[in-house]
C-alpha cells in the first residue's frame, strides 16, 4: 500500500513537472511567436495533417498564414498531397488545356437499355451517349476531357458548399479543391419515381439515410425511377456509388434490374442487378444499408447527368428494397 | 556490425557517438555515408542542429530504431492519419514550443520522415478545432489584419461553409 502511494505521489510530482514545463504556460509568458520560425514549406507540411476547416481558420489569424493560404500554390500542392498523380493532374492541368477537335460522322447507336422509354430524356441522353462516346467514336475524335477555365467558374455549384460570389477574387485552385473534396450526391426523393404514393413505393423518414428520407419499395409491377443531379457536373471519371438496403428477409425483384447513369456529354454506365444478386446482398447485409459500387461513367465536357432505374419487362410484383441516394466518387 | 558508431558535430561543438544504424535513420546523413562514401573516422558536422535538439533527436531515433519502414504512401488514399501518436513520443514531445519547432526543422533537415511526421501531427493537434483567435493564443500570433479586413475575410471564406 505504502509502496503505491509513493508511486503515486512521484507520479504527480513528474505531472507537476511536465505540466510546468508545458508550452502553453511558459510561452505566454516570452510571448514568442515560434511558428513563424519555420519556413513556409514546413507551414504547408502541417496543414496537411488538418482539414479545410482548420485551414480556413488558420488563414484568418494573421497575414503571413492568410497570404501562405490564399495562394493558388498552396491548393496545388493539397491537392497532390491527397490525390492520385492522375486526379491531381488532370484538375491542376490537363482538364483546361483545349482539345484538338476532329469532327467525326459518328454512326447512330442504341441506348442498349433492356427497359426502353421512347424519347425519355435518360434514353434520348443515352442514344447520344451511345453514339458519340463508344470507344471507337471517342479514338476516332480524339475526345479529352475539357473545361475552359471561365466555363468552370459559370458553372461551378457544389453539392455541399454554397456557391462563391466573389468567385473571381478566390484562388481558381482552391475553388477546384473544393470541387474535389465536395459529395457529388443526390437523393431519391428528389427523383420522379413512378407509382409514388403510400402503397407502392413510399416516402419515409429513416434516421440511418444519408440525406434523412429515403423510398421504399412495398411492392410494385412497373419500378421506374428516374432523376438527374442537382449540378452539372464537370469533367472527369467517376465511380457510381447506389446506396439502399432490404427491408425483409424477402426480396423479390424478378429479371433484372437495370441501374443507369448517362452524361450528357460522357460514356453511360448501365449496371444490371438480378434478383439473385439482390437476395445475396440481403443475406450478407441484412437489413443495414449497404453501397453498390457500379462502375463507373466518363464525363469528356461538363453535362448533366441522368440516372434511372428500370424493371417493367414482366408481370410479377416487385418487393422488398429501399433507397437512399447515389453518388458520384472521383476515380483515378 | 551493430554497435559500430560514427561521429557527428553539432553547429555548437559538441561530437556525439553514434551508432551508424541509428544514424542512418537520418536520409541525409545515410546520403552522406553512402553517396559520399565519408571516412569513417572523419566528423561529420551538423550545421543547422544545436546539441540540445541533437540529443533529442538521437533520443528520438535510438527509440524508433527498431520500428518497421514506414508503409509507402498509398496512391488511393494519401490523406494524413493524424489521431495516433504513441505514448511514448506524447511524453517525448511534452517540450516548450521552441523546442517543439526546432525539431520540426532538425527532422527535415535531416530527412527523418517518422520524427517530422510526429512533430508535424503535434503542431497540427495544437490547431485541430480551435477559432482564429484560439490559434493566435495558442501560438502567440500577433493579429495585424485591420477589422476591415477582418470582416472581409471572414466574408470571403463563406462559401466554404457547410450549407
Amino acid at each position: 500500500m505504502a509502496k503505491k502511494n509513493i508511486r503515486n505521489a512521484f507520479q504527480s510530482f513528474m505531472h507537476w513537472i511536465s505540466s510546468s514545463n508545458d508550452q502553453s504556460s511558459t510561452d505566454n509568458v516570452s510571448k514568442v511567436c515560434w511558428i513563424f520560425h519555420l519556413p513556409s514549406e514546413l507551414l504547408q507540411t502541417i496543414t496537411e495533417y488538418l482539414n479545410v476547416r482548420d485551414i480556413i481558420s488558420l488563414s484568418k489569424t494573421c497575414r503571413s498564414f492568410y497570404i501562405l493560404i490564399n495562394d493558388d500554390n498552396f491548393w496545388i500542392h493539397r491537392i497532390h498531397c491527397q490525390f492520385p498523380q492522375s486526379i491531381s493532374k488532370l484538375y491542376t492541368l490537363d482538364l483546361f488545356q483545349e482539345p484538338e477537335n476532329i469532327l467525326t460522322q459518328d454512326e447512330v447507336r442504341p441506348s442498349g437499355f433492356d427497359h426502353n422509354r421512347g424519347d425519355h430524356e435518360l434514353d434520348l441522353a443515352a442514344i447520344n451517349s451511345a453514339t458519340h462516346y463508344n470507344d471507337e467514336a471517342i479514338e476516332k475524335r480524339h475526345a479529352k476531357m475539357y473545361i475552359s477555365k471561365e466555363n468552370f467558374l459559370t458553372n461551378l455549384q457544389y453539392f455541399q458548399y454554397k456557391k462563391p460570389k466573389n468567385i473571381l477574387e478566390i484562388p481558381f485552385m482552391k475553388l477546384i479543391y473544393f470541387y474535389l473534396i465536395d459529395r457529388k450526391r443526390t437523393s431519391v426523393v428528389n427523383m420522379y419515381v413512378i407509382h409514388r404514393n403510400d402503397r407502392y413505393l413510399v416516402e419515409y423518414n429513416d434516421k440511418d439515410s444519408l440525406i434523412g428520407r429515403i423510398i421504399r419499395l412495398n411492392q410494385v409491377c412497373w419500378l421506374e425511377i428516374s432523376g438527374r443531379f442537382e449540378y452539372d457536373i464537370m469533367p472527369g471519371k467517376y465511380e457510381v456509388i447506389w446506396r439502399m438496403k432490404g427491408h425483409s428477409n424477402h426480396v423479390n425483384i424478378w429479371g433484372e434490374t437495370e441501374f443507369i447513369v448517362v452524361p450528357l456529354h460522357g460514356k453511360m454506365l448501365i449496371h444490371k442487378i438480378s434478383e439473385n444478386d439482390f437476395q445475396n446482398y440481403t443475406l450478407e447485409h441484412g437489413t443495414h444499408w449497404f453501397s453498390i459500387n457500379m462502375g463507373h461513367i466518363i464525363i469528356y465536357e461538363l453535362s448533366t447527368v441522368f440516372m434511372g432505374i428500370r424493371n417493367w419487362n414482366n408481370g410479377n410484383w416487385k418487393t422488398g428494397i429501399s433507397w437512399d441516394c447515389i453518388e458520384l466518387k472521383l476515380i483515378p | 556490425m551493430a554497435g559500430h558508431k560514427i561521429k557527428l558535430q553539432s553547429n555548437d561543438g559538441d561530437i556525439f557517438d553514434v551508432e551508424v544504424e541509428i544514424a542512418k535513420l537520418s536520409i541525409t546523413i545515410k546520403t552522406m555515408l553512402e553517396d559520399l562514401s565519408m571516412n569513417e573516422e572523419e566528423i561529420i558536422p551538423l550545421p543547422n542542429i544545436n546539441s540540445a535538439i541533437f540529443k533529442k533527436v538521437i533520443q528520438w531515433t535510438t527509440h524508433h530504431k527498431d520500428d518497421p519502414p514506414l508503409p509507402p504512401e498509398d496512391d488511393e488514399n494519401r490523406e494524413k492519419n493524424t489521431n495516433d501518436i504513441s505514448s511514448w513520443d506524447q511524453e517525448f514531445l511534452k517540450v516548450d514550443q521552441g523546442t517543439l519547432f526546432e525539431l520540426i526543422l532538425a527532422a527535415n533537415y535531416l530527412d527523418i520522415k517518422g520524427l517530422l511526421d510526429v512533430t508535424c501531427t503535434s503542431v497540427a493537434n495544437m490547431i485541430k478545432g480551435k477559432t482564429s483567435e484560439e490559434i493566435r493564443q495558442t501560438f502567440n500570433i500577433k493579429n495585424d489584419f485591420t477589422p476591415q479586413e477582418e470582416e472581409q475575410i471572414k466574408k470571403e471564406n463563406e462559401w466554404c461553409e457547410n450549407k
